[in-house]
């Protein structure tokens, strides 16, 4: 948020008044574990989906072992931030018309240098039938810099 | 699904404010959810997607609530939506929020109790004061 967008913001409340906060951050972040909490309230519903009709099964879509946690010293991306790196990085490489990536991870707080495992189920007789592969994600560049293709056809 | 984002009582509190003005902070603060949610899925229309196993996790909460299905998914989709703004621009470490996250917030420490109006779940291993 802009320093012009936060104070604009502010304007609208009683915060500088009241509160001690000095910014809007403290409810921002509220906000937003709340909104984490609920989404995250369908953690029974597995995030990997089952390969539907029109797709092959594939027994190594099914998640590996989960990341183990790292230290809290290493800086970390959030699981939606993973999803979308992954998304536009596979779109990147030609995957746009004939893929869906169906997950990342389960682990809530991947970190720099975890592994991250994507599925992908694409239709069957298409280029990348019933492909799966892996990344690494390192976010010190901003991208993800390593790619093992464990193909499972 | 459909409580308040933030607990009022629980904010005045904290803050030691009134009830009234934090009623309002929550308020603004459901405004700039609804507005940032809006401008994220604006820019990337797949922020916040949702699965067809969690799609159908929300079906049949649907059915068991009677809230619509459609406003359940666009409720997710926008919290999510926001969250990942809100938490990558705070820096926050993932989807946990560490107490590193929240003294960010402040000047100085923030105020005692500040985890309990923060989701379990979502703490990380030393996110208690």
């Amino acid at each position: 948020m802009t320093k012009a967008a936060r104070s604009s913001w502010l304007s609208a409340t009683t915060l500088r008044n009241t509160t001690k906060m000095k910014t809007t951050s403290f409810l921002l972040l509220l906000a937003a574990s709340s909104a984490l909490a609920q989404s995250l309230n369908l953690d029974n519903a597995p995030l990997l989906d089952a390969p539907g009709p029109g797709y092959r099964e594939n027994p190594h879509f099914t998640v590996r072992s989960a990341i183990p946690s790292a230290s809290q010293s290493r800086p970390a991306l959030s699981m939606l931030q993973a999803t979308t790196i992954a998304d536009r990085e596979m779109q990147s490489r030609g995957f746009a018309e004939d893929y869906m990536l169906r997950t990342v991870t389960f682990v809530r707080a991947p970190r720099i240098g975890d592994s991250v495992y994507v599925a992908i189920i694409s239709p069957l007789g298409s280029t990348h039938d019933g492909m799966h592969r892996e990344f690494r994600i390192d976010m010190r560049g901003g991208v993800l810099f390593h790619e093992e293709d464990t193909n499972q056809r | 699904m459909n409580e308040p984002p933030i607990d009022p009582k629980q904010l005045a509190t904290l803050l030691g404010i009134s009830a009234q003005d934090a009623a309002k902070l929550v308020q603004s603060a459901e405004t700039e959810m609804e507005k940032r949610s809006a401008e994220v899925l604006a820019r990337d229309p797949n922020a916040g997607r949702i699965s067809d196993s969690e799609r159908a996790a929300l079906q049949a909460q649907a059915e068991a609530t009677g809230v619509p299905l459609q406003q359940l998914l666009e409720q997710i989709v926008r919290g999510r939506a926001f969250a990942a703004d809100v938490l990558a621009e705070l820096g926050c470490s993932g989807m946990t929020i560490s107490p590193e996250d929240v003294a960010a917030c402040f000047d100085g420490e923030p105020p005692k109790g500040w985890d309990d109006m923060i989701p379990k779940h979502l703490l990380d291993d030393k996110g208690r004061t």
